[in-house]
């Protein structure tokens, strides 16, 4: 996973894409995609809405690459902050939580090897899932950047914005409150 | 449950994915869709073309939003002084003149009543100054200097005698300044020098005549008061009289006669005309 700009693959592609390449920000484009993709799921939870809002974080980022600057900010760091923007443009002008989309149509099952019975994974994945709707915004930010994306704390606090001892109260508390939230659940996710 | 355990189904969740078909036709579609990027937009754009070592904060800013309106900030405090001085120099025709005009009718503006006499000689004696250096530089802007003076000239208005003779001194030293450079001058500028020190002297005489009205008409005024006053003098002793002896003979049908009669010989009020004050 490419964690910054230190990359010196990726900082040219970002270099030629300030300077308007279109393929260099295609090629960025298909690095990042599926992590935008998932961090508006996660929150979303319809991957129609998820997809557009996708293709729209994508093209704001092309309209303001030119005000990009690194500076000790990875360039995916840019990308969550415009897909946190959207997502509250989003709720702004939709005013509701959008629509729940049933958990067999968000997840591609096929790229799940670690599932024998591919049921009891959907059915498993949707109850953390709904647990993790049950968040706040931004502790389930944290949770998701940490554990889905691997990102190491210091990572997540700069594409937050944060420092890093908030990422840690966020994350310790995020895990707290998940913990509750599946205890009351019945422990139907334990096995 | 553990923490450890919600960790690792929390992992389960990197198997969101997007369809593949959404992944490839996204990408053709988004490239196609990315519009052509502009690389800089308003004022600040205009700022970062032309002193972007100070708007990207490579110099001193760490931030461009700061460095921005630091810069615009300083544009502004040293382009906005220097421009005024500039145009302290300037000749009509030029375009900071109307910067110097607009400077000359806000200091008009805000000063008190009584001051704006002497500011409008000042204006006139910076018009003549720009004429001057119009007719010695050989400025495109003569003519119109020339007419802004004229224009200055017709429009003095003054209320204080003082103050008009500080005109015609001005306009006399004016119109010797206008014929030496009448003389001095090339050709075509001749004409127009020499029509304006003409201008100037026909000012000073028209003042001159006004005076001379003014001052006749006070003449005329005072004589006619005196006359009139010469004339009232025994109608007004002869009615003092007259009641006198009728007070003293105490009858009250000869002193209501008397008043009557006074009543009636009074003398006219004066027109309207005459109680006005000549300018």
């Amino acid at each position: 996973m490419v964690k910054s700009n230190r990359d010196p693959d990726e900082k040219k592609l970002v270099e030629a894409a300030i300077a308007g390449d279109k393929q260099a920000f295609g090629k960025l484009y298909e690095k990042h995609l599926v992590k935008i993709y998932r961090f508006l799921y996660v929150k979303l939870r319809d991957r129609f809405v998820s997809e557009d809002l996708t293709e729209a974080v994508f093209i704001k980022a092309w309209k303001r690459i030119g005000s990009y600057k690194e500076k000790g900010r990875p360039f995916h760091a840019y990308l969550y902050q415009i897909a946190r923007t959207t997502l509250v443009d989003y709720y702004r002008k939709n005013n509701s939580q959008p629509y729940q989309q049933p958990i067999e149509k968000a997840y591609n099952v096929s790229h799940s090897p670690d599932f024998t019975d591919p049921i009891a994974a959907k059915e498993d994945q949707k109850k953390i899932e709904e647990a993790l709707s049950k968040l706040p915004d931004n502790q389930r930010e944290v949770l998701t950047l940490l554990y889905v994306e691997d990102y190491e704390i210091r990572e997540a606090a700069k594409i937050l914005g944060k420092s890093e001892g908030a990422v840690r109260v966020l994350k310790h508390r995020g895990l707290g409150r998940l913990k509750k939230i599946l205890a009351k659940e019945g422990g139907a996710i334990n096995k | 449950m553990t923490e450890r355990k919600i960790i690792s189904k929390l992992k389960r969740l990197k198997r969101v994915k997007p369809e593949p078909e959404f992944v490839a036709y996204t990408k053709v579609r988004l490239l196609a869709r990315l519009p052509e990027r502009e690389t800089s937009f308003g004022w600040q754009g205009l700022l970062s073309r032309y002193i972007g070592f100070l708007v990207d904060g490579t110099l001193v800013f760490p931030h461009k939003r700061l460095a921005t309106a630091v810069a615009f900030s300083t544009l502004v405090l040293v382009a906005v002084p220097q421009a005024l001085i500039a145009s302290e120099r300037s000749l009509p025709t030029e375009k900071l003149y109307s910067l110097k005009l607009a400077r000359e009718r806000f200091e008009e503006m805000i000063l008190p009543e009584e001051q704006k006499d002497s500011f409008a000689l000042w204006k006139l004696e910076r018009r003549a100054g720009e004429v001057a250096v119009a007719a010695e530089s050989g400025h495109t802007g003569f003519k119109a200097a020339v007419d802004s003076y004229t224009e200055e000239v017709e429009r003095m208005e003054f209320s204080e005698e003082e103050e008009k003779e500080m005109l015609t001194f001005f306009l006399t030293t004016h119109g010797n300044r206008f014929a030496k450079l009448a003389s001095e001058s090339a050709e075509t500028k001749k004409g127009a020098l020499a029509k304006l020190s003409a201008y100037c002297k026909e000012k000073i005489a028209s003042f001159k005549v006004l005076q001379d009205e003014v001052k006749g008409g006070q003449e005329s005024q005072e004589g006619e008061k005196g006359n009139r006053e010469g004339s009232k003098q025994p109608k007004l002793q002869q009615q003092e009289k007259e009641s006198n002896e009728a007070e003293k003979s105490g009858s009250v049908k000869q002193l209501e006669e008397v008043e009557e009669k006074n009543l009636l010989n009074q003398p006219e009020l004066p027109s309207i005309l005459q109680l006005n004050t000549p300018l």
